[in-house]
């Protein structure tokens, strides 16, 4: 259950941007989230109202886009989606693989309105 | 309607901390384990037995996480070596913010080897950098040879691979071989060491790893 504590992290740099932008009311946070992070989004965004509620941020709500785990084969140089976390090249069965999408935790965009 | 970009990554501030424990950490010249598992897996206990072996020929140093009481750290004290208790109060794992301030109260330029037990937790504390050298991951036969495919994070960022409580593996019918193929799956470059922190079968290996990490 980190989810709690990933949403103070949100909030923190969301809050930051809006501070420098006075005049206007935040909408949506976007996220984008891999994989491998193991994050619920569900309770990312749960998470997320109530740490918003009561703040200036409230009436935002928190968009995620999950980005599945992919990976290439070093060995014979296919690339493949994972699945169910099974970290051998589906081709080859070679573990020698390189992580290529699904690690990547950032806030990709605001949007707001005046 | 107006879009701004931020493309900023969500633990930045954790990882920046993490980074300046690394340098720092680097240039005292100590090297820092993260040690992670469920709770009851016998972090403490294997932390009770490595001093036993290399409490007097060694400055170790350890930073106990647990979410309330000072056990672990009470515990760790008995061997005579520098220990903080950080209580999260709540919190699931450590973050490098707190592990910068636990740090404040150790003797760092006598500390050649940092032990920072995590709070115990196979999911939250692998999402944190605490700028340690290697995260070894704890678990028990008791504990059942799924567990690395059950929480395939953990296993993934970790380096090492400790199983504890050996002694009991008759007691609850582990399957040796299925555990390492589970772990090996998630983690081929995983290190492996099979031991019971109770009895001391094993501990020898172990040991001599961290005497090999410290040359």
């Amino acid at each position: 259950m980190h989810e709690t504590a990933l949403a103070k992290e949100i909030v923190a740099i969301a809050a930051e941007i809006l501070e420098k932008q006075p005049q206007t009311r935040l909408d949506a946070v976007r996220v984008t989230i891999g994989e491998m992070i193991a994050v619920v989004p569900d309770l990312l965004k749960h998470a997320y109202d109530s740490l918003v509620t009561g703040t200036p941020l409230h009436n935002s709500s928190l968009e995620i886009e999950i980005i599945p785990i992919t990976a290439a084969c070093e060995k014979c140089n296919q690339s493949f989606g994972l699945d169910e976390y099974n970290f051998l090249c589906p081709f080859c069965q070679s573990p020698d693989i390189q992580i290529k999408t699904g690690n990547e935790f950032y806030i990709k965009e605001l949007e707001v309105s005046p | 309607m107006t879009v701004i970009t931020v493309e900023r990554k969500v633990l930045e501030q954790n990882d920046a901390v993490a980074a300046e424990l690394r340098r720092q950490f680097k240039e005292k010249d100590i090297i820092v384990l993260n040690v992670l598992s469920s709770p009851g897996s016998g972090k403490t206990t294997l932390l009770e037995r490595t001093l036993e072996r290399l409490g007097n020929d060694i400055p170790i140093a350890v930073i106990e996480g647990d979410v309330q009481t000072d056990n672990d750290a009470q515990r760790i004290a008995k061997f005579d070596v520098p220990v903080v208790q950080i209580v999260t109060n709540g919190g699931c794992h450590l973050d490098a913010l707190l592990v910068r301030d636990a740090l404040t109260n150790l003797p760092l330029d006598s500390v050649r080897l940092l032990f920072i037990e995590n709070v115990g937790n196979l999911v939250c504390p692998a999402s944190y950098d605490l700028g340690e050298d290697k995260k070894v991951v704890i678990f028990s036969t008791t504990e059942g040879e799924d567990k690395p495919i059950k929480y395939p994070k953990m296993f993934r960022v970790a380096d090492v691979c400790v199983l504890n409580k050996t002694d009991l593996a008759p007691h609850v019918d582990f399957d040796f071989t299925q555990y390492r193929q589970n772990a090996e799956k998630i983690n081929p470059k995983l290190e492996f060491f099979e031991l019971s922190a109770k009895t001391g079968d094993g501990i020898d290996q172990w040991i001599e790893w961290l005497k090999y990490l410290l040359q």
